[in-house]
């Protein structure tokens, strides 16, 4: 299934602002993205990492201020058979109580996540799986920062970027950021403005990063507002963020996350503030519009029961080091880290935990 | 069973109800009808017992908690409490002067330990508050309790001058626990007292709940929404939705032999840590399947 203005989605660079008026000319000028666009890009793309697709489009040189960007992986054959995104020994580090140096938040961590397929970052809090993820979006602020390591994402819209050395005001950045990557947070609250409509957040999405009218980013909220299992999606779409219950904003921001088609999507504990009816919902919502879309998906999460429903790999996190990692069945069935272990027997319900800490108590009927 | 059934109950709840009111548009206020948060629920709590309460968010379940301790008025019902000299009292009925004294014996324990200990007092200051406010103790005996108290939650009694900011989650909700159990009281509410916790820190909450329950002879009321959490803590199991109990059994018997369709879906929402057991993705037709049929 295409989007409404799927045929130019992997090609528009320019300025969004005067692209309404100027629609014919720009897709005369690029004929082959119009007609051909899911067939052409790949090709396209590797030379070009995010081609022009009309007039104001600047050469690719002016927006790559990294040369590793395109130089990362010369030998490649075909981006879409290696991993679509791949981590290399990210370190962040923020500031320490004065005079005590730096803390390693996240210290070499390496991981690759395959097309389509679902990676689960597990952890407790403070082992630094949010700060990885928020990395991949460079949404590390001062005083924290990305010390070193690489962030290289393959993506079929628009080739080779190495996230970690974009530069911060680089038009490749500001796609990355929900156009290619989208994430989902625990708390939907804090991810939608309370000032704005559902509609109008979710529009904003396809506006920003997709060649669309107001009236064609509408349609495509309403669509995806049903997907996402929201009924009277009419009604819904000009409501505020404070008339919908708690699991209804859950579906609406991942609604928002991916409107857009992202070609991956982090989901940052993404049911934890929902009760277990609504969890199992929303985990089946992912999945599903995971599989339509054919997104990848980046999970993170505390909880060993929603990596295995929902993971095909699995990396366990641990004072900002990935202590294991490996197929989710291979690493639950036989965890080699003890400390993986530690987490899994914390899971409620698991022989022996309560049961040895009761003593001396007399068996329940 | 842990308490013996020859034991007259600690907590006898009869058909308690609370109904809000639901305001018309416009700034009169109107109220244009009722809607019934807790719809004339019973059960009882046996002393040194532990009930889990378990439901969605909105089945009531909270509210049932307030009305217990009488944050809230209930609308109807009534809440007979054993006070330790063998007093038994209408908690629904009590005025606030009789109430007061009565306090002490009944706590709560609250989700988010982030919203309930006040940022501007020390912890020292939290944790000995009840004693103050009951005219329990002073001066160096008051000190020396809550130095006791920490050191039983786990934590060093030298983090009696610092503030709730400097805790992670897992130590601010045993400054909670000190603070809920500083008077000793026989009854203790935990509502979703482990639910905004990481799984490793919530497993080594339950197991401070539960030496302490053995130490000072507790009986828990457990409100939860993860029916998992509850199996190997609590001795029987509520489940509640829309206001009502569906199913009131032994926590075995919840799990091994569920009768109600609505506690059989509950259990089928729970994910599995084996990948090859999938969960239940599509509750949300089948729950709406239940309302459809009454629930029967």
């Amino acid at each position: 299934m295409r989007l409404a203005g799927g045929g130019t989605e992997g090609g528009r660079a320019g300025p969004v602002g005067v692209i309404r008026g100027m629609m014919p000319f720009a897709s005369t000028a690029t004929p082959p993205f119009v007609m051909n666009g899911a067939r052409f890009k790949p090709a396209m793309s590797r030379t070009h990492p995010h081609s022009p697709a009309g007039f104001f489009a600047p050469p690719p040189s002016f927006q790559t201020r990294s040369p590793r960007v395109t130089d990362a992986h010369p030998t490649t054959p075909d981006p879409r058979s290696a991993p679509l995104l791949e981590v290399r020994n990210l370190r962040v580090s923020f500031p320490g109580p004065a005079g005590t140096g730096t803390i390693g938040a996240v210290q070499n961590v390496s991981f690759s996540i395959e097309r389509g397929r679902t990676l689960a970052l597990v952890g407790e809090s403070g082992s630094g799986k949010s700060v990885t993820a928020l990395s991949i979006l460079r949404l590390i602020h001062g005083p924290g920062q990305l010390s070193s390591g690489q962030i290289v994402l393959r993506s079929e819209r628009a080739g080779v970027i190495d996230i970690g050395h974009l530069d911060e005001k680089s038009g490749l950045l500001f796609k990355v950021r929900g156009g290619l990557v989208s994430i989902i947070f625990q708390e939907p609250m804090t991810a939608l403005s309370p000032v704005h409509t559902i509609g109008a957040q979710i529009d904003e999405v396809m506006l920003l990063h997709h060649d669309v009218s107001p009236a064609a980013a509408r349609r495509r909220t309403l669509e995806i507002l049903a997907k996402a299992g929201i009924s009277d999606a009419e009604r819904r779409y000009h409501q505020y963020p404070h008339e919908l219950s708690g699991g209804l904003r859950q579906r609406a921001v991942i609604a928002m996350a991916l409107v857009g088609r992202p070609e991956l999507l982090i989901a940052d504990e993404p049911t934890t503030a929902l009760d277990m009816t609504m969890q199992a919902q929303i985990l089946g919502l992912i999945k599903a519009l995971q599989r339509e879309i054919g997104c990848a998906v980046l999970l993170i999460t505390h909880d060993f029961g929603v990596v295995a429903q929902m993971a095909d790999h699995v990396a366990v996190m641990h004072r900002g080091e990935i202590v294991e990692r490996g197929d989710v069945r291979a690493v639950l069935r036989r965890p080699q880290h003890a400390y993986t272990r530690r987490l899994l027997d914390a899971l409620p319900g698991r022989a022996g935990r309560v049961a040895t800490s009761r003593g001396g108590n007399p068996p329940r009927p | 069973m842990n308490g013996a059934p020859e034991l007259p109950p600690l907590l006898d709840v009869r058909g308690l109800t609370k109904e809000f009111p639901v305001y018309a548009p416009g700034i009169r206020r109107r109220v244009a009808t009722m809607v019934r948060a807790v719809d004339g629920i019973s059960f009882t709590i046996r002393p040194g017992e532990s009930l889990g309460l378990v439901g969605e968010s909105g089945s009531g379940k909270t509210t049932t908690a307030r009305c217990i301790l009488r944050a809230m008025r209930p609308t109807a019902g009534e809440v007979r409490f054993r006070l330790p000299d063998g007093r038994e009292v209408d908690l629904a009925q009590a005025g606030d002067r009789q109430l007061k004294p009565i306090r002490q014996h009944a706590q709560m324990i609250f989700q988010d330990p982030f919203s309930s200990l006040n940022p501007r007092m020390s912890v020292r200051a939290i944790v000995g508050e009840p004693l103050v406010i009951h005219r329990l103790a002073r001066g160096s005996e008051l000190d020396q309790r809550v130095a006791d108290m920490l050191e039983r939650v786990g934590l060093s009694p030298d983090v009696g001058s610092r503030y709730p900011h400097a805790f992670s989650g897992g130590q601010r909700q045993r400054i909670g626990i000190a603070r809920a159990l500083i008077m000793r009281p026989s009854l203790v509410i935990c509502d979703e007292a482990t639910s905004a916790l990481d799984v490793s820190v919530q497993a080594q909450v339950l197991e401070l709940l539960l030496d302490l329950q053995r130490e000072f002879g507790l009986t828990y009321l457990f409100v939860a929404h993860n029916l998992e959490v509850v199996r190997d803590f609590c001795d029987r199991v509520a489940v509640m939705r829309q206001g009502r109990i569906v199913e009131l059994a032994p926590a075995a018997r919840i799990f091994s032999a569920p009768e109600h369709p609505y506690t059989r879906l509950l259990l089928s929402a729970v994910p599995s840590a084996d990948p090859d057991q999938p969960m239940n993705f599509a509750i949300g037709d089948e729950l709406a399947r239940i309302d459809a049929t009454g629930g029967t």
